[in-house]
């Protein structure tokens, strides 16, 4: 039995903002949207009443937010902000930019569906729609994963090997809303696992002041006081940093480890019952947290399924997955999003991944639960069983299939579906 | 299922406005406190809520497994009734067997059992809370204090969530000087209660 001491009853939006406490923040910069907006409240309330000394800065839309944390980041400061959906996708621009300039910054994002129809219900389309904007990308399980993974966010981010800003996602309302346990860590214990950002990148100092983007050509420039690199040789540092900072991932989740005693799976992936899995379902968040069940009861029936919940979407860990899948039959893949014209983001990325592999698993992909639409154990274990199907027929279904769609009930659209 | 076994499932009906979701947050805590819960997670119905409106929260608590499912809860082991005229028929039945019904109804356990036509295993502890704030004057912004006192009344039908480790989460969730009161009702509308096992 757990010290009951030891652990509060909150909601993930605050152990987001309890991590910012604990990171100590200087800078926030944020605007408020469903359902982020009690992260940026909660913080507010720690600045008001002296638990946290840090500027909070009020701004007109999402874009101006992230564009005050990208020039509060280049002074030198360790700055935070949080959003969901349109708010996300208004800030797209200064999300290239945050990375181009390579500044560690660190968001949250309370995943959200995208409009319209207007909807303020999870789902992953917000995350994974600015996945190649160059920022380090982690999903979240529980309260407990998005304080840790937030305080090892910014130890990644702001390493001198890696300076890059990264995302650490949660479902908006079915993590950010709900109550949960998590166990809060001393200011002591963080201070000494996480200390003040050295940043490379000071605009205060008058002395070094070295520009923040330039106007900069394709080719390499050589001038009296230097060698400018072109833009492409910029674009070249940031994909391989990025690449890079996987060891630098592993390495920051280790660490937390070994000083806090939680550790998530490698930092990489999660695995549930997977140690003699023939079979696995792939997912992220929420819908691989509900797999966890689909899975105790598939293997009450006799199939030998595990979990991989992936943790580290960017940078994608290729590596890790064809080692992870190398004898691998089956693998079904339930995304909350979807590429449209396509199928869905995880699957095709999973897909490519182990398109080298010697042994190359059977794929299948289903949509699940978008825009908030329930995601229950049963109809993922559907999900496994068709698969299972498919597979032994080496079947591959050209259209995407939905689970969980209640067309039946709309009498006026049955007779287009068919 | 094996999960859905050893988690008891909760959810609370009301109106927004009487305080289900911080009953239901409450709750959790209670559970946790009285050191026979291992994991508890609490959530409120997403989405947009109005006062008066019919709203639910939510709550797991679970003795040995850490909850992992975040499905909504389709049939509870305890249904907790702030406001009767929101509930239907269905709402009642839904209940599972060898559930607990937590009413604040006039009526009686037995009478209610008649009016809902209950066959099903179950146990009901009905209390008059409506009828019990009135007398004490209890009213925020007009609405009866029903939230703290009918999680005194819980206490009477579970077993492994003791009066005191109630009293202790009031205070903790809503603060020293709220919470004293406020656990003190909930301790006063113990003695309310009527409660039928059949």
């Amino acid at each position: 039995m757990t010290n009951v001491e030891e652990y509060q009853v909150m909601t993930g939006n605050h152990a987001a903002a309890n991590a910012c406490k604990g990171a100590r923040v200087q800078v926030v910069a944020a605007y408020p949207i469903t359902p982020q907006s009690p992260v940026v409240e909660k913080i507010s309330f720690f600045i008001e009443n002296g638990e946290l000394n840090a500027r909070m800065v009020r701004v007109e839309s999402e874009q101006s937010a992230l564009t005050a944390c990208v020039a509060a980041s280049a002074t030198g400061v360790r700055v935070y902000t949080a959003t969901s959906s349109h708010g996300l996708l208004l800030m797209y621009e200064i999300l290239c930019w945050a990375a181009g300039n390579r500044l560690p910054i660190v968001m949250n994002i309370a995943m959200r569906s995208v409009g319209a129809p207007w909807s303020v219900w999870t789902d992953h389309q917000d995350a994974f729609t600015v996945r190649d904007t160059g920022w380090i990308q982690m999903f979240c399980e529980d309260n407990q994963e998005i304080y840790d993974t937030n305080l090892q966010a910014y130890r990644i981010a702001e390493d001198p090997s890696v300076y890059v800003p990264t995302f650490v996602n949660y479902d908006g309302y079915i993590l950010s809303h709900t109550s949960m346990l998590v166990k809060l860590e001393p200011q002591k214990k963080i201070d000494e696992f996480l200390p003040p950002l050295k940043h490379h990148l000071n605009l205060g100092d008058m002395n070094v002041v070295m520009g923040v983007c330039p106007v900069t050509t394709p080719n390499i420039v050589k001038r009296a006081e230097g060698t400018a690199p072109g833009y492409y040789e910029f674009r070249y540092s940031l994909q391989r940093s990025i690449e890079n900072s996987i060891n630098k991932v592993k390495e920051v989740h280790d660490l937390f480890a070994e000083k806090f005693g939680r550790s998530y799976g490698n930092g990489i992936y999660k695995t549930y019952r997977a140690e003699d899995a023939e079979m696995y379902i792939f997912a992220v968040g929420s819908v691989a947290s509900e797999s966890r069940l689909a899975i105790d009861k598939l293997r009450e029936k006799g199939v030998k399924i595990g979990l991989i919940s992936l943790k580290l979407f960017r940078p994608f860990p290729t590596k890790y997955l064809r080692e992870l899948f190398k004898d691998a039959k089956l693998i079904v893949v339930f995304d909350r999003d979807i590429g449209y014209g396509y199928e869905g983001i995880l699957c095709y990325e999973l897909k490519s991944a182990l398109y080298q592999s010697i042994n190359r698993p059977f794929i299948k992909g289903y949509i699940v639960g978008l825009g908030g639409r329930d995601v229950n154990a049963e109809d993922l274990i559907n999900g496994v069983y068709r698969s299972i199907d498919l597979e032994k027929k080496n079947e591959y279904s050209e259209q995407t299939e939905f689970i969980g769609l209640k067309l039946d009930e709309l009498d006026f659209l049955q007779k287009e579906v068919k | 299922m094996s999960d859905a076994e050893e988690i008891t499932e909760i959810v609370f009906y009301g109106r927004g406005g009487q305080g289900c979701v911080l009953a239901s947050q409450i709750i959790v805590e209670a559970a946790y406190i009285s050191g026979n819960y291992k994991d508890v997670v609490a959530f409120p119905s997403f989405g947009a809520e109005r006062r008066g409106a019919p709203v639910q929260a939510f709550a797991r608590i679970s003795k040995n497994k850490k909850i992992w499912t975040r499905a909504q809860i389709k049939r509870p082991d305890i249904a907790i009734v702030l406001d009767e005229t929101v509930i239907t028929p269905d709402i009642i039945k839904n209940i599972k067997e060898n559930g607990i019904l937590i009413i604040n109804s006039e009526k009686t356990p037995e009478a209610l059992k008649n009016f809902y036509n209950l066959a099903n295993k179950m146990k009901i502890a009905s209390a008059n809370i409506n009828k019990f704030c009135i007398e004490r004057d209890l009213y925020l912004e007009d609405i009866p204090i029903v939230n703290t006192p009918i999680l005194g009344v819980l206490t009477k039908a579970l077993d492994s969530i003791d009066l005191e480790s109630m009293k202790k989460a009031i205070i903790k969730v809503m603060g020293e000087k709220k919470g004293e009161s406020n656990s003190s009702l909930a301790e006063e509308a113990v003695k309310l209660t009527l409660l039928l096992n059949f």
